[in-house]
């Protein structure tokens, strides 16, 4: 099974003493080349969802397929390869290193010698409106600048998969659309597998499917 | 309770600091005491003139005590030493510059001797010793005497005669090389001072004159330590600069939410200032009682005096050093912390502290407190220090920089490695100058131990010259022709002359005083003639014949060039000659050698003495002896006694030197363990990132230190170089790199990765 499935998911969280129940038996597919749009309230456990998706988490029972390959049987080595291969992460508090350039941040998770993504890498930027920031210290770079290094650094390897947690939300209308039309653009081009978390009505709105998620 | 933990941490530093101050500034204390001791003060009187021939002027009468000092041989039963000799009058010693076993008074014909050369020698009070003609019984053993310790007779152990038998010994004549000692106490010291520079034929002893090459190297080192310790002050003021600015982050955050309160400046003030000023004296006092235990310790261990109002002074001094360290660090940091704005604040962001400012602050206290150097060279000196700073720290810029940019041309793993490189840049740059100073001493260190001379006699043929003779008259010179190991000896004629002008100039004046310090220009030196250029001396341009030809590294050294006009006192005689040709001489052949040679005309008028130096192998030396016995007014100059006690010296220098170096690696090692804890939460971040990003970020801090001990390890190879040649191109020492001290280094280095491993893996990792 290739793209996203999840069989009977449970999660649950331990503190204080007090065991928090996050998910119990979800199931979720997402086809490939499909993008899913997850909404719900806080607490409701999506950002928990996509960390299971990307092995950052793992389940406490149930399956996880991700491009084929079960993650629940994988160790924390495994995922953490795993992730780097397939996965393109976007995250809600960016995680660029602050030592890096804009550029810099999205060669890192190119491999080796691969020119076509460090090509690939400035073309994302300048598409981002970064053309002019490309050698910018993340420090030195807006809230919504940095959230643009952080998608592009997501899309630079073609993963075959990419998950979104609140990709828009530092970003102005107007920024937002233009960024959400890059990366639609991008997955539909290239039937890449997308997830993405929002509060945003218009984002949701330009996925496939939306599915809502509640607390338990 | 973080701002707890860090004001622990805090503590602890100041305390450690502190110790380190205290047992630190011990160090020159001890190196003056030696100064004092052994070279500069001259305990035997205040002020000392010095003649080559007994002194005729009535100052002369006035002195407390007087004295003469020449080199012989001295015969017990089958054995056969040269020593020095110094007789002495009734008065002496002034200052009980002599100390004796038993105290016995010194008559005619009686001597003291060394206790070390009587061990030696087996010779017991009451034995018969032979010194030229005259026979001596042996009445007491000299323990020390302060005086003499680091000058050239030292390194032969001595005998001590009454003056009374002066013409009985039979040691000199017109020719001979002797000096007569003349001590004056406090009272009369500036007005014979100014009586002896007025007349020419004498001088006031001034040490490092005294000390001649060897004292430049006790000069050097003495330098080198002021130099260490004002680095290491500096050291330490960085090392308290880091552990106050982990907690002026902590009470960034404080002091905004205060703001957003609305509690008033002064309030806030009291509230953050208050507990970090209680751990600060809590710290200093720590440091202070370990300081003075450990030092009371090393006191007892050693048998070295120091009293308790010296130690009173010590803390306090130190005490007070920390405290304005860590007053001007706070001041600068809660400045910063006053105009960052409340929002900054309470997202735990501050304005950055000035470093130049904490810097000059610490830089001005160093300086006031902690002058390394001799008075009156405090400012040049500490010109020279941060001057020495400024081209360490443009280094370690620049090859930084470098290492960035190839970094960043790197992959995954070189962008992890130059996130952290970019981050810490000037925490780095602080670690990396005290990691080069220290790397660079222990390397010097360990070149002088392990080289130095053991390396340049190695080096030399086998038939290098292993005797001098000094003070051959004309006579033993035509006679000792007959010798077969003395017959193709080359015999230099020697005049003492005393340069006073360099182009109708004094040597005061010329070049504007610039080298008027220099021994040259302060002391009597050997001048002589060639009748053809020896083997050891090429002629490099110019012509011998009608003016002085002078050696080129003298030249450099007093800014001379062909043409100039030196003008020296000989015997009173004031003459005047241009420079007309250079010579490149083999110092490093021990064959006698001269700064400036004459045309033999011009010395023609005035007494000589005859010198050579030769190859004697051993089954050749009773000859030698015989002659000696026969001739005892001749010194025998024993090169191989003179270089081992030349490695002594060096050893006790280096010791103390090393001394200084341990304390300086511990300020390193803190400095480093402080760094590693600033670091320690925006590494955990940049770690979380990089695992959710799926990047292995496994050996990057190894690689990261990798590179910074690389860079350290080039700019101190680099440097000890440097050194080297700055410390013993004096003595003229054929240098190569020390592959084994390097190696020496690199295990170091990888002990210091393997800590950085170890600490990552621990903290970093959970």
């Amino acid at each position: 099974m290739e793209g996203v499935l999840l069989e009977r998911i449970s999660k649950s969280y331990h503190k204080d003493g007090q065991v928090i129940d996050i998910m119990d038996q979800v199931t979720l597919q997402v086809p490939v080349g499909t993008h899913l749009a997850i909404q719900g309230p806080s607490g409701s456990g999506k950002t928990t969802l996509l960390n299971l998706i990307s092995g950052l988490d793992s389940a406490d029972s149930g399956n996880i397929w991700v491009c084929g390959q079960n993650l629940s049987l994988m160790p924390e080595y495994e995922r953490t390869a795993f992730r780097n291969k397939h996965v393109g992460l976007v995250f809600q508090d960016y995680c660029l290193l602050p030592g890096l350039t804009a550029l810099e941040n999205v060669k890192l998770v190119c491999s080796g010698d691969n020119q076509v993504e460090l090509e690939r890498a400035k073309i994302l930027l300048v598409e981002m409106g970064l053309g002019s920031r490309l050698n910018f210290v993340t420090s030195q770079l807006s809230g919504g600048e940095q959230q643009r290094v952080a998608i592009a650094r997501a899309l630079v390897k073609q993963p075959s998969i990419i998950l979104a947690d609140e990709p828009t939300a530092q970003l102005d209308r107007r920024s937002a659309e233009l960024i959400m039309d890059v990366i639609i653009q991008m997955q539909r081009q290239e039937q890449v597998t997308m997830v993405t978390v929002t509060h945003d009505e218009n984002v949701a709105n330009k996925c496939d499917h939306i599915n809502y998620m509640d607390r338990l | 309770m973080i701002q707890l933990v860090h004001l622990i941490q805090a503590r602890n530093t100041t305390a450690f600091c502190t110790f380190l101050l205290l047992i630190l500034s011990v160090f020159p204390a001890v190196l003056l005491d030696v100064q004092k001791q052994y070279a500069n003060a001259w305990l035997a009187a205040d002020t000392v003139v010095v003649s080559t021939n007994k002194w005729t002027h009535e100052a002369a009468r006035s002195a407390k005590s007087m004295s003469f000092k020449t080199a012989t041989m001295l015969a017990y039963q089958d054995q056969f030493i040269l020593t020095h000799l110094q007789l002495l009058d009734h008065q002496y010693p002034v200052k009980g510059a002599l100390k004796l076993t038993y105290g016995e008074t010194l008559k005619a014909g009686q001597v003291y001797i060394d206790r070390s050369l009587a061990e030696r020698m087996s010779i017991e009070i009451g034995d018969q010793v032979e010194i030229g003609y005259l026979t001596c019984e042996v009445v007491d053993f000299v323990v020390s005497q302060d005086e003499q310790v680091f000058s050239v007779e030292a390194f032969s152990e001595g005998v001590y005669g009454s003056i009374d038998d002066l013409e009985r010994f039979g040691i000199f004549n017109n020719a001979s090389r002797g000096s007569w000692y003349y001590y004056y106490d406090a009272s009369e010291g500036i007005s014979i001072e100014e009586t002896a520079q007025k007349d020419g034929q004498v001088r006031v002893i001034d040490s490092n004159e005294r000390l001649g090459r060897l004292g430049r190297i006790y000069q050097q080192a003495q330098d080198t330590v002021g130099s260490l310790q004002i680095a290491i002050s500096l050291i330490i003021g960085a090392a308290l600069y880091l552990s106050y600015s982990l907690v002026h982050q902590r009470n960034a955050y404080l002091s905004g939410v205060l703001t957003a309160l609305g509690f008033s400046f002064k309030k806030r003030t009291i509230l953050m200032i208050q507990p970090i000023i209680f751990s600060l004296l809590q710290g200093v006092f720590f440091g202070l009682v370990l300081g003075l235990l450990v030092l009371n310790i090393l006191l007892k261990m050693s048998d070295v005096s120091f009293s308790w109002g010296n130690q009173f002074e010590l803390a306090s001094t130190t005490s007070l050093i920390i405290l304005l360290y860590a007053v001007a660090l706070l001041c600068t940091q809660h400045v910063s912390m006053q105009r960052s704005p409340v929002l900054s604040l309470l997202k735990k962001k501050c304005f950055k502290d000035n470093y130049w400012v904490s810097g000059v602050l610490i830089l001005t206290v160093t300086a006031y407190f902690i002058p390394g150097w001799e008075q009156g060279t405090v400012w040049l000196g500490l010109l020279s220090v941060t001057t020495v700073f400024l081209i360490i720290y443009l280094s370690v810029h620049v090859l930084y920089k470098l290492g960035v940019w190839l970094l960043s041309k790197g992959r995954q793993r070189g962008l992890i490695v130059l996130n952290a490189l970019r981050q810490f840049e000037q925490d780095y740059k602080v670690l990396l100058i005290g990691l080069i100073l220290l790397q660079s001493v222990l390397l010097f260190l360990w070149h002088v131990n392990t080289q130095t001379l053991n390396q340049w006699r190695s080096q030399l043929p086998s038939d290098s010259p292993n005797y001098f003779l000094i003070g051959m008259d004309q006579s033993d010179a035509v006679d000792m022709q007959k010798y077969e190991w003395f017959a193709d000896t080359v015999v230099y004629p020697v005049v003492k002359g005393r340069m006073v002008a360099v182009n109708s100039e004094s040597v005061a004046e010329y070049a504007d005083g610039l080298y008027a310090g220099h021994e040259v220009f302060n002391r009597q030196i050997n001048l002589t003639t060639f009748t053809q250029l020896p083997s050891h001396n090429q002629l490099i341009e110019g012509d011998l014949d009608n003016g002085i030809s002078a050696e080129q590294g003298i030249m450099d050294r007093l800014g001379l060039k062909i043409g100039d006009v030196l003008t020296f006192d000989i015997m009173g005689a004031s003459i005047s000659y241009p420079i007309t040709s250079v010579r490149q001489v083999k110092w490093q052949s021990l064959q006698a050698s001269f700064y400036f040679v004459f045309p033999s005309f011009v010395l023609e008028p005035y007494p000589k003495t005859y010198m050579s130096s030769l190859y004697i192998d051993k089954s050749r030396q009773s000859g030698l002896i015989d002659v000696l016995k026969a001739r005892p007014h001749i010194s025998l100059i024993d090169l191989a006694a003179y270089l081992v006690a030349a490695q002594n010296l060096l050893h006790i220098f280096t010791s103390l030197l090393l001394g200084v170096v341990i304390f300086m690696g511990q300020g390193c090692f803190v400095i480093a363990v402080i760094l590693l804890i600033r670091q320690v939460e925006s590494r955990k971040i940049d770690e979380q990132s990089l695992k959710r990003l799926g990047v292995n970020s496994k050996y990057s801090m190894l690689i990261e230190f990798s590179s910074l001990l690389g860079i350290s390890l080039l700019l101190t190879i680099g440097i000890n170089q440097f050194l080297l040649l700055r410390y013993f191109n004096i003595i003229f020492f054929q240098w190569t790199l020390d592959l084994w001290g390097v190696a020496l280094l690199v295990g170091f280095d990888v002990l210091v990765i393997a800590m950085v491993a170890w600490y990552s893996n621990k903290y970093l990792k959970d």
